[in-house]
């Protein structure tokens, strides 16, 4: 049991060793997600008084990005008690291919992230999908204040790319 | 029923809420780690089960209760990154049980003719019983969350803990050999039987996780993951009485080579047209094939190894097969493979197992019908240089002497030495050096006994002295 222990024990400090950010001196990225997601639920609530509460929340990485565990792990944690957030590694686990326009699964929303570029400030790309002709697409630049990532002005629109399912 | 508990529960769980692809690396590297000392520490299960006074009931009570802690843990950290290394530990710790009872069993049953029987019903009852348990942890998940699932589990795997101590005393068979069980389960017809287990093994360990990453990738809900685990229990469940009268119709050996075959056939249904139905209907097929395979098993060990009852012996083949699950697990993490193409590997898989066991069956009995049956002498010899190849020359030359007792029962072959005439008269086998000395004697009589034909220089001069 003790050789066990041992492997066990190294094994956790390997994974927690992976986790570690490279940045100390910035915000965690798990922040700047939260931020992101808040600001396209709340749009999404303006636009079409639909909320996601108790519902899934899909979660994608776009393009060459990826989310580190530790971040999904958080993700999940910090949005339990109002939503269920699932990263996916397929669109057809967010989209339900029963219907036409292949509707985003539980009537809430897929959001796809695109890569976050190094730097003091962080610059996104966010996508919201309902359906295979409902997608939105958002340009986010993000700034560290008072130890947290804020959105800096008006996210701006732009093509879809990321989302974009072609029927 | 804390098994099923566990399974249900990993429904409310971080599997199903971060990316697989993300999750991979991790779900590897705690598979090789905990897995790599329970490769180590599994077969002194054995041991501990043999040599320490009341071992068996010691085993099943550390797995079960270590069983129950980790449940508890696990219930306040289904979200939390600690859910891969805890998920892991209560996956060696049932691994660690299933290698205990199995070797504990055919040490509990004093008549070893009954071990298929008293198997058959452990697995039925373990299948009741997991019938029992999920309709209640689906309850509990719906009124509750998945925490409280576990936690009922951990209360499951108590009462399991409770009954471990009322165990009756092993009947272990003081005289038999610990060598005479290690020659048995190491005979041609056991290592193919094992051979053949452990593909399924290595079969369902696969199936597991490649079924498990499929539905998850493609949006199916957590209930279809219910609806397999039913589908392959009912199949397990049928497999118990399915078996006997399979066994009808087939030879033991036949018996598990048709175990593979069922699965095969429904694979290539499901890797044809890949969906819920077909995918259920290969679960229940792998569960129905897993069990009868698994009564043949038994039923090939009770027939060829007789005499093996200690847990030590047991607790070494078990490993075995629970190394080929994790082998099978492993594969299918780093795979990757599309859902048909792993159903596909599997249906190629149990159709190659299966084609060569038949294959090397029908050598056998080609072989059999050109020789003829192998006479006692020669195979009271291989079992005499099976014990001397392990060390156990004593052995060896006890079986040596019987070997030429058979061939020559009153020295009617000669030349026959002094020192063997003495050896015979007194009826005691000699150890050390003269005990080499009896099995190369038997060699030379047996070899003599049984020259064929062409050889007509008459019986050879036995040289050593």
């Amino acid at each position: 049991m003790t050789v066990g222990g041992v492997m066990l024990a190294g094994a956790l400090l390997i994974a927690a060793c992976g986790d570690s950010d490279s940045g100390r001196n910035q915000p965690s990225r798990r922040d700047a997600y939260t931020v992101m997601i808040d600001w396209l639920l709340e749009t999404l609530n303006a636009a079409f008084g639909e909320t996601c509460e108790n519902r899934v929340v899909f979660v994608e990485a776009m393009g060459a990005s990826d989310i580190a565990l530790g971040d999904q792990v958080d993700l999940v944690n910090d949005y339990e008690d109002s939503f269920d957030i699932r990263f996916i590694d397929s669109r057809e686990e967010a989209t339900d291919d029963a219907f036409d326009h292949l509707p985003v699964r539980d009537e809430c929303v897929l959001i796809g992230f695109g890569p976050m570029a190094n730097g003091a400030d962080l610059e996104v790309r966010a996508e919201t999908y309902h359906r295979a002709d409902e997608v939105s697409a958002y340009r986010f630049e993000l700034t560290v204040r008072d130890d947290g990532w804020v959105i800096v002005g008006n996210p701006q629109r732009v093509d879809a790319e990321g989302l974009v399912i072609k029927q | 029923m804390g098994e099923t508990m566990f399974a249900v529960s990993l429904a409310g769980s971080l599997f199903f809420s971060v990316s697989l692809d993300a999750a991979r690396p991790r779900i590897v590297l705690y598979l090789a780690v905990t897995m790599t000392p329970f490769v180590v520490l599994a077969p002194l299960v054995g041991r501990v089960i043999d040599r320490v006074r009341g071992g068996h009931r010691v085993v099943l009570l550390a797995t079960l209760v270590m069983r129950m802690v980790v449940a508890l843990l696990l219930a306040s950290q289904l979200k939390s990154i600690l859910f891969y290394p805890e998920a892991f530990v209560m996956l060696v710790l049932a691994k660690s049980f299933s290698v205990s009872r199995n070797a504990i069993v055919p040490v509990l049953v004093e008549d070893h003719d009954y071990l298929t029987i008293v198997n058959s019903r452990l697995a039925r009852t373990a299948a009741i019983a997991g019938a029992l348990a999920s309709p209640i942890a689906v309850l509990v998940l719906q009124l509750t969350d998945a925490g409280w699932v576990l936690r009922l589990g951990a209360v499951a795997y108590g009462l399991g803990a409770f009954f471990a101590l009322r165990l009756p005393v092993a009947h272990v068979d003081p005289v038999t050999s610990p060598l005479v069980e290690a020659t048995e389960l190491s005979g041609p017809g056991v290592r193919s039987a094992t051979w053949a287990m452990a593909a399924v093994r290595g079969a369902i360990g696969f199936s597991l996780f490649h079924l498990g990453f499929i539905l998850k990738q493609s949006g199916e809900p957590a209930w279809v993951f219910g609806a397999l685990a039913i589908a392959s229990g009912v199949g397990g469940f049928i497999g118990t009485f399915v078996a006997a009268r399979i066994r009808r119709v087939l030879s033991r050996q036949g018996v598990l080579t048709a175990a593979l075959v069922l699965p095969a056939l429904v694979g290539i249904v499901a890797t044809l047209r890949f969906h819920r139905v077909s995918t259920s209907l290969f679960a229940f097929a792998l569960g129905l094939g897993a069990s009868v395979a698994r009564r043949a098993f038994d039923g090939v060990v009770q027939t060829e190894a007789p005499h093996a009852r200690r847990g030590r012996a047991y607790a070494g083949i078990e490993t075995q097969l629970e190394l080929a699950w994790v082998i099978g697990a492993l594969l299918a993490i780093v795979a990757r493979a599309p859902d048909w193409l792993g159903i596909g590997v599997l249906t190629a898989w149990f159709a190659v197992v299966a084609l060569a066991r038949e294959q090397s069956r029908r050598a056998a009995v080609h072989l059999q019908a050109e020789v003829g049956p192998v006479p006692l002498p020669l195979r009271l010899l291989e079992t005499a240089d099976a014990l001397a190849a392990r060390g156990d020359v004593n052995q060896a030359a006890v079986v040596a002497l019987a070997a030429i007792d058979v061939v020559s029962p009153n020295s009617a072959l000669t030349p026959v030495d002094d020192r063997l005439e003495s050896w015979r008269r007194c009826g005691t086998a000699p150890t050390g050096a003269d005990a080499e000395l009896l099995v190369h004697f038997a060699h030379e009589l047996v070899a003599n006994a049984y020259s064929g034909p062409d050889d007509t220089d008459g019986p050879r001069p036995m040289s050593r002295r």
